[in-house]
């Protein structure tokens, strides 16, 4: 072990004798470690995947100015599944088999996720995943960034529940129709029947991936809101381009916070980007970070963000970070921290330095690797929709939350 | 305390100070603001409550730690803030963040807002903010609204706040107050009023006078007939709408494929370039002509015809005439096309979606009847597929090009040799079809999300649209938009909108099996 330290440390470009127990990543030492980065850059995730992929690559660049890892540098390697699942596990494999990437980051949605899991399960790889998802799932080949439910969807629905959140007694659930809007209803629906809510208070209903017509759904959020029981709010679970169509149609039909609340689990700052949210104010959202948080380190990020949008001439909006972004950048220091710290880029050794090891949070936490699942331990915050096409802060836990892999509420459903 | 604040009535500071101490103090400092801000005596102490309530709002209302609240964004002052209890310009903007209202807060401010608005001396000002306290009748203050009631002139205003004083006086125990209340319901049908009728004859039912229950039992009927009628118009100007967006996106290229009979992939991506075309109008209206730039939408429409047509001629002149009666190869060079310009497109402005301003007229809808509600987006969709409907019908049954391009297209070789230019003739009919597809692109900006690959999602509709239709046929292909999309919008009330897209795939897999040559058949090359 020596030898390779003093190797790596001087970055002579000898390759290291004992590079044996580096399984699949036989890279001399000053080579480059390739991480790969799996986000779609075209299709209805384009918007939202691009973003990912930017900011680790500026992050990779960071970490390469601190003098990479292990002395070597990190170079991210790209490719573009087009927002197509299928392909997010051909490119995978492709990324672990052909480019022998150390690690990758990527996929937004769940069915992405389900595709990419079986490749990095066979090839004994890691995918850090960083979007908060419907839990139920738990991969020794997986490092799940962001929160499950349990720490994500369920306070915000009993805060919606709660007196100050407006007491919410009947439940539209609007989702997009494939894993995560699935699951989640789910779990809510067992949840809601352990609070005692009648079936007759519960709608649920899906959409085609990427529909845009909300006509019909939304004249329901009406109709339904009006029917007696007490007050309604929508579960919003659609995801990508349908966001923006949906807020769009409850704008026009004079939906407003006030009357419907719409807690929209995947909705971010990119997706109000086209509208006037003056008519959205008051509608929620639920994640670890929102951009208003106001840290140090927030502010840093977010400088940093902008100077990389401008220099690199990026198509992005310079002033906006959202929650699956900062997971990311979270996701490729906590790779970097392990990789350290087990002096190996090797997947195995890796996944065996992360456990409890901690990460700087831009939240304003210290997020925590969970010591026995691979689930990430973070804070979790309530936005409500403002003027400005963002979001403000509405409530924050206090500490870190702990993540629970499996509801207890599906069963129940 | 200030001087200043000292002259009031009310203790603007402490009321402040309640609003900032937490939710249990919140809710009955803000009835007291709005009470000062209502009260019969002339005084700055309504402009004062607007101001407050109005920067709670909007999230410009900041809760200092250490001397008292201020307000953001005020127009006077360096720091753009004012102290929020004399309205005085800070030396400082405020460090802290500034307050988020809870949703039970919202609430409140709205119904606080629209109270204080009832006493406006605009008379559309004080009709909005009757309407306001009308939907959120359960919350109001009695004694506020009595009070704007007592000074109102306008007939409207009035019957709305008596509506809403009515609402709340269902719950009386005088049985005259009652019918009163109930009569007052059932004159503005609504499902909410349904829902409050419902109630109250569930809820009351063994304290209640026969003459109350009957009266009620008569408004629910009404207001039933009321709803049914709502909605079957509503589902019925769903199911347009929706064929309004099939029509357009289907017409270019009922031109493009079912005259010429070229299996066009690439159609979506013209819809997608016009859509693009008109975002660089909006851009160009939004820095040259700010006056007029709500027009930039019906700027776009000729602007993106242009563009398209160019854009679909110079595809037909390199890609396209080399292939016709070969539609093996057309499909796929077409389909390599689109992709090259959902690519470039990408390459030119990125893969996010652009955001559009959507011009004032087509902003919100009305209330026709209860329940059912048209919105302005809609109803331009609709308007201009008609519109461009109707012009392409006139252009090719009317016209000298008209009668050629169906001449070429049925006996393309009897046409040439009676001198009539076939090749000019594919061109202007691709340009036209192409240009169609831009129009479509400018009315989807209104409706669904403009991104690079924006197209894929509408060419398949367009196909099927036309191949139900039959190809070749104007009137099939309205004909059967029409009937798509009312068929796809009475499913999916039902059945969701999955279902929807299942039955509407069914139906066509049997009638195509039926009638291969499509609805309205008509000669065409193929």
């Amino acid at each position: 072990m020596k030898r390779r330290n003093f190797l790596t440390a001087v970055g002579s470009g000898v390759v290291a004798a004992s590079t044996g127990s580096l399984s699949g990543v036989a890279q001399a030492a000053g080579d480059p470690i390739k991480l790969g980065l799996l986000f779609s850059q075209s299709g209805a995730m384009a918007n939202n995947e691009s973003l990912l992929k930017d900011i680790a690559l500026m992050t990779i660049d960071q970490i390469n100015a601190k003098g990479g890892v292990l002395g070597r540098p990190l170079k991210g390697v790209v490719v573009d599944p087009g927002s197509d699942w299928p392909m997010y596990a051909q490119l995978g494999k492709q990324l672990i088999q052909s480019d022998k990437v150390a690690a990758m980051f990527g996929c937004w949605t769940s069915v992405s996720r389900k595709s990419v899991l079986p490749v990095v399960e066979s090839n004994d790889s890691l995918l850090f995943y960083p979007l908060h998802f419907e839990g139920e799932e738990q991969s020794k080949n997986v490092v799940y960034l962001n929160s499950p439910p349990s720490s994500s969807v369920l306070p915000a629905v009993e805060y919606l529940m709660s007196e100050q959140g407006g007491s919410a007694k009947r439940f539209f659930m609007i989702g997009s129709d494939y894993v995560w809007p699935r699951t989640i209803n789910k779990m809510l629906k067992g949840y809601f029947k352990t609070k005692g809510i009648p079936d007759s208070a519960i709608k649920e209903q899906y959409v085609p991936f990427g529909h845009s017509n909300f006509q019909t759904i939304v004249r329901d959020f009406k109709a339904f809101a009006a029917q007696p029981g007490g007050q309604a709010i929508v579960v919003m679970t659609v995801v990508g381009d349908s966001v923006p169509a949906l807020f769009k149609e409850a704008i026009n039909q004079g939906v407003r916070a006030t009357e419907i609340p719409i807690l929209g689990l995947d909705v971010v700052d990119s997706d109000l980007e086209g509208l006037d949210t003056t008519p959205l104010v008051g509608h929620l959202s639920c994640w670890c970070y929102f951009q208003n948080v106001d840290t140090p380190y927030n502010k840093q990020l977010k400088a940093d963000w902008s100077k990389y949008v401008t220099t690199n001439k990026l198509k992005h909006r310079p002033d906006m970070v959202i929650d699956p972004m900062v997971s990311t950048v979270m996701g490729l220091n906590l790779w970097a921290a392990a990789a350290t710290k087990a002096k190996s880029p090797a997947p195995a050794d890796v996944r065996k330095a992360l456990a409890g090891l901690t990460v700087a949070d831009p939240a304003g936490y210290t997020a925590k690797m969970d010591p026995s699942n691979q689930y990430l331990w973070r804070g979790n915050m309530i936005g409500s929709i403002n003027a400005k096409q963002g979001f403000d802060i509405l409530w924050k836990s206090k500490d870190l939350e702990k993540p629970i892999p499996y509801s207890p509420y599906i069963g129940k459903a | 305390m200030l001087p200043s604040t000292a002259a009031h009535a009310v203790d603007r500071a402490a009321l402040l100070q309640a609003l900032c101490s937490g939710a249990a103090t919140q809710r009955s400092a803000l009835g007291e603001i709005v009470a000062a801000g209502t009260a019969a005596l002339p005084s700055d102490d309504r402009a004062w409550a607007l101001r407050v309530v109005a920067a709670m709002r909007s999230g410009s209302f900041v809760c200092r730690e250490s001397a008292g609240t201020a307000i953001l964004g005020g127009e006077s002052g360096a720091s753009g803030s004012v102290d929020g209890a004399t309205l005085a310009p800070l030396a400082e903007a405020p460090a802290d963040s500034p307050y988020v209202p809870s949703i039970v807060m919202m609430r409140a401010l709205t119904v606080a807002d629209a109270e204080l608005e009832l006493f406006n001396s605009d008379a559309a000002k004080r009709l909005a903010a009757a309407v306001q306290v009308d939907k959120s009748f359960a919350a109001l203050s009695p004694a506020v609204v009595a009070r704007a009631l007592a000074a109102e002139r306008d007939t409207e205003v009035k019957q709305l706040l008596t509506v809403a004083l009515a609402k709340r006086g269902l719950g009386s125990e005088v049985p005259e107050e009652r019918l009163k209340a109930i009569t007052a319901v059932a004159e503005v049908p609504s499902e909410s009023a349904r829902t409050l009728l419902g109630n109250f004859l569930t809820d009351r039912k063994d304290t209640l006078d026969s003459a109350s229950v009957s009266a009620a039992q008569n408004a629910l009927r009404s207001i039933d007939r009321w709803l049914t009628a709502g909605h079957v118009a509503s589902v019925a100007f769903s199911g347009l709408s929706y064929a309004g967006i099939l029509l357009i996106t289907a017409l270019g290229l009922s031109i493009v494929f079912g005259l010429l009979g070229v299996i066009n992939l690439a159609h979506g991506e013209f819809i997608m370039l016009g859509a693009y075309a008109t975002y660089l109008v909006e851009q160009f209206m939004k820095t040259h002509v700010p006056g007029l730039f709500d027009a930039y939408i019906l700027v776009a429409i000729p602007a993106a015809f242009v563009v398209c047509g160019l854009c679909g001629m110079l595809l037909e002149v390199c890609v396209i005439r080399f292939l016709y009666r070969r539609p093996l190869e057309t499909l796929l060079a077409t389909w390599a096309v689109s992709i090259a310009l959902v690519k470039a497109v990408q390459l030119i402005f990125g893969s996010q979606n652009v955001e559009f301003i959507t011009p004032g007229f087509l902003n919100g809808g009305m209330q026709v009847i209860p329940g059912f509600f048209i919105t302005w987006n809609r109803v331009f969709a609709i308007v201009l597929a008609l519109l461009v409907f109707a012009g392409t019908y006139a252009l090719i049954h009317g016209t000298r090009f008209g009668l050629l391009v169906r001449a070429t297209t049925q006996r393309r070789d009897t046409a040439r040799s009676l001198g009539v230019s076939v090749e000019r003739i594919d061109r202007l009919a691709f340009g036209l079809g192409s240009g169609l597809a831009g129009i479509a692109g400018v009315v989807l900006t209104q409706i669904a999300s403009v991104n690079p690959s924006m197209g894929t999602s509408f060419v398949i509709d367009a196909f099927m649209v036309v191949v139900l239709g039959g190809a070749g046929s104007l009137i099939g292909t309205a004909a059967s938009s029409l009937a798509l999309g009312e068929i796809n919008q009475i499913i999916e009330p039902v059945y969701g909108a999955v279902a929807a897209k299942v039955a509407v795939l069914l139906l066509i897999v049997v009638i195509i099996q039926r009638r291969p040559q499509g609805l309205f058949s008509s000669n065409t090359r193929v």
